[in-house]
């Protein structure tokens, strides 16, 4: 079962909360910017819905390894790749023309 | 009971002949109806050829069959949006607005009033008048009238979600900050 309460008491539950409500913003944020892209065609809100895509999906990796402690060694390069990635696409949505 | 369905797919035929570019929702709540029964006369007065629909990102516009041209379907769409709509709105009661008038009214970045200027005049939808230094934006002549329009903005609101999208839009082309 993928939701958790951990041992840790009130602050690990408050984590976790945190990480499932930033998730569902994360997905309503994605949801907005493929309507926005409907609607205008601008390239630019898909590197902004990519972005909030991979936002999601870090706050989601970040929620299971809190949660189920994941023996991966290239978690700490995925997280901050991620975490790159999300700042070079919305500078590529800013910087792109249309 | 086949009565009742026919009233109510009859009601419903009667709403969008009233209210061109509803949508379900729209239905839904004017008529106190459930969705389910909204879609499955929506779909039913389609197949038999009543109505037509057009797709506006995440919602369906009706439309009674070969009332409107595509030019007055589209202008159905952008009143839907709101910075379109604001600005068409904006034109109608300044008749000739510069690009600064419409920045000052409203409230948005002038990158993002350009490309939805732009977006409208290739729409078919306004004219660029040039004025010594100025240009100064006013309805296509020939497109549809401005009464037209005002009656029209009455039951064509822009859905929360769609002022979200588009202020959403409105914010990334205010980042790019580009004059063209």
């Amino acid at each position: 079962m993928l939701v958790f309460f951990p041992e840790n008491g009130l602050f690990d539950l408050v984590e976790s909360i945190l990480y499932v409500v930033g998730t569902i913003f994360a997905a309503i944020l994605i949801a907005l910017s493929i309507s926005a892209y409907r609607n205008t065609h601008l390239k630019k809100l898909l590197y902004a819905s990519l972005a909030f895509l991979l936002f999601g999906i870090f706050l989601f990796y970040e929620y299971l390894e809190h949660s189920i402690p994941l023996d991966n060694p290239f978690t700490d390069i995925v997280l901050p790749s991620m975490a790159v990635s999300i700042l070079v696409l919305f500078f590529l949505a800013i910087v792109n023309k249309r | 009971m086949q009565d009742d369905s026919n009233l109510t797919k009859e009601r419903i035929l009667r709403f969008i002949q009233k209210n061109p570019g509803c949508y379900l929702r729209q239905i839904r709540n004017e008529l106190s109806i459930s969705m389910g029964s909204v879609q499955y006369h929506a779909y039913q007065l389609q197949r038999s050829g009543k109505i037509t629909t057009t797709r506006e990102g995440l919602y369906k516009l009706h439309f009674q069959s070969g009332a409107y041209q595509d030019h007055e379907k589209l202008l159905f769409r952008v009143l839907n949006q709101e910075t379109p709509r604001e600005i068409i709105l904006l034109i109608i009661e300044q008749k000739y607005p510069t690009q600064t008038d419409i920045v000052n009214r409203l409230g948005i970045s002038a990158p993002s009033v350009n490309w939805h200027v732009r977006r409208l005049i290739d729409l078919n939808l306004i004219d660029e008048v040039r004025e010594g230094k100025y240009k100064r934006y006013k309805l296509r002549d020939n497109s549809i009238n401005s009464k037209y329009i005002v009656e029209l903005l009455k039951t064509h609101h822009p859905s929360l979600w769609n002022k979200w999208s588009n202020r959403l839009a409105d914010m990334f082309l205010s980042l790019s900050d580009e004059d063209n």
